[in-house]
């Protein structure tokens, strides 16, 4: 085999390597994304503020199912407001979309019934989120909901 | 020998350089760029002209639309093409970048005929993500919409 051949067959070899990787990555990535999710709605149910302080991208917003738009501190807020109660909260249906190495958009289902701001809510709502890699923590850039049944 | 090891290694700094494009992008004017493609989908429901819009969205693209529903790029095209607006304006857009990605948030006022045919008099809040591909060009790959309770 001449030289040029030689390198031929190394460069097709890493490329196959390369692409095998970024191709479990990504794989590696969605399943993360979606434990981090789950993980997420089960630190809501608690009224887990530090998990929020945590995986919140500074510059987050959330645009709720009854058209108020919240900040990271906002939510924050939210969580730490005693008043609010969840009493039940299911994600289901749950995809994940990955764009790059560094950006995830999730779709997903969530019904709860919870007194948030002295408002009780029970809804189904479906919601899209978008994760960003930050520094290599995956941090929740945005959050939008629509409500699609119930109060 | 020695020229294959620099075939190599011209071939691992190309792989590497692809896979981290993604990474290092963003920074000053992301805001600005993305804001004038948020004015250019604007301009194609002020004209009526979905294919002003089509080269912004993604292959991938998901619309979640104010009743949850969800559609594709093919599908929100062609939802798009059969709504006719008389007067649509965006208020208070706000974007914020980070890294390759970008998130665009406004408010979005429309009067018109949707795509059923029925009147269309709406009130919505929208949440656009924004992603750098890798071509440099940034496309939107899921817009969520969900109406302001009065």
């Amino acid at each position: 085999m001449t030289t040029r051949g030689t390198a031929l067959v190394a460069i097709v070899a890493l490329s196959c390597v390369a692409l095998s990787i970024i191709l479990h990555a990504q794989g590696d990535t969605g399943q993360q994304i979606k434990e981090l999710q789950q993980q997420s709605r089960d630190a809501q149910m608690k009224n887990d503020a530090s998990w929020a302080q945590q995986h919140l991208a500074d510059g987050f917003v959330a645009g709720n199912s009854w058209g108020d738009w919240e900040t990271k501190d906002d939510f924050i807020k939210d969580l730490q407001n005693k008043n609010n109660k969840w009493k039940s909260g299911n994600i289901s249906e749950l995809q994940v979309a990955t764009f790059g190495s560094n950006t995830v958009v999730s779709h997903y289902t969530f019904t709860y019934d919870a007194e948030l701001r002295g408002t009780h809510r029970a809804r189904t709502v479906i919601c899209s989120d978008t994760w960003i890699n930050d520094s290599g923590t995956w941090k929740t850039a945005a959050t939008h909901c629509s409500m699609v049944k119930g109060k | 020998m020695k020229r294959t090891w620099m075939w190599c290694f011209v071939g691992l700094i190309s792989l590497g350089s692809a896979a981290l494009s993604q990474d290092s992008t963003a920074g000053s004017g992301t805001e600005k760029a993305v804001a004038a493609l948020e004015q250019q989908w604007l301009q194609s429901q002020k004209t009526n002209n979905p294919d002003v819009v089509a080269p912004l969205l993604a292959d991938k693209f998901v619309n979640t639309a104010r009743d949850g529903k969800v559609t594709g790029k093919a599908d929100s095209l062609a939802a798009a093409k059969a709504t006719k607006y008389d007067a649509v304006a965006y208020d208070d857009v706000k974007v914020t970048a980070f890294g390759g990605a970008a998130i665009a948030t406004g408010d979005f006022k429309a009067k018109g005929t949707d795509s059923s045919g029925k009147p269309l008099n709406t009130h919505e809040r929208f949440t656009d993500t924004w992603v750098k591909m890798p071509n440099g060009q940034w496309q939107c790959v899921a817009s969520h919409q969900s109406s302001i309770e009065m």
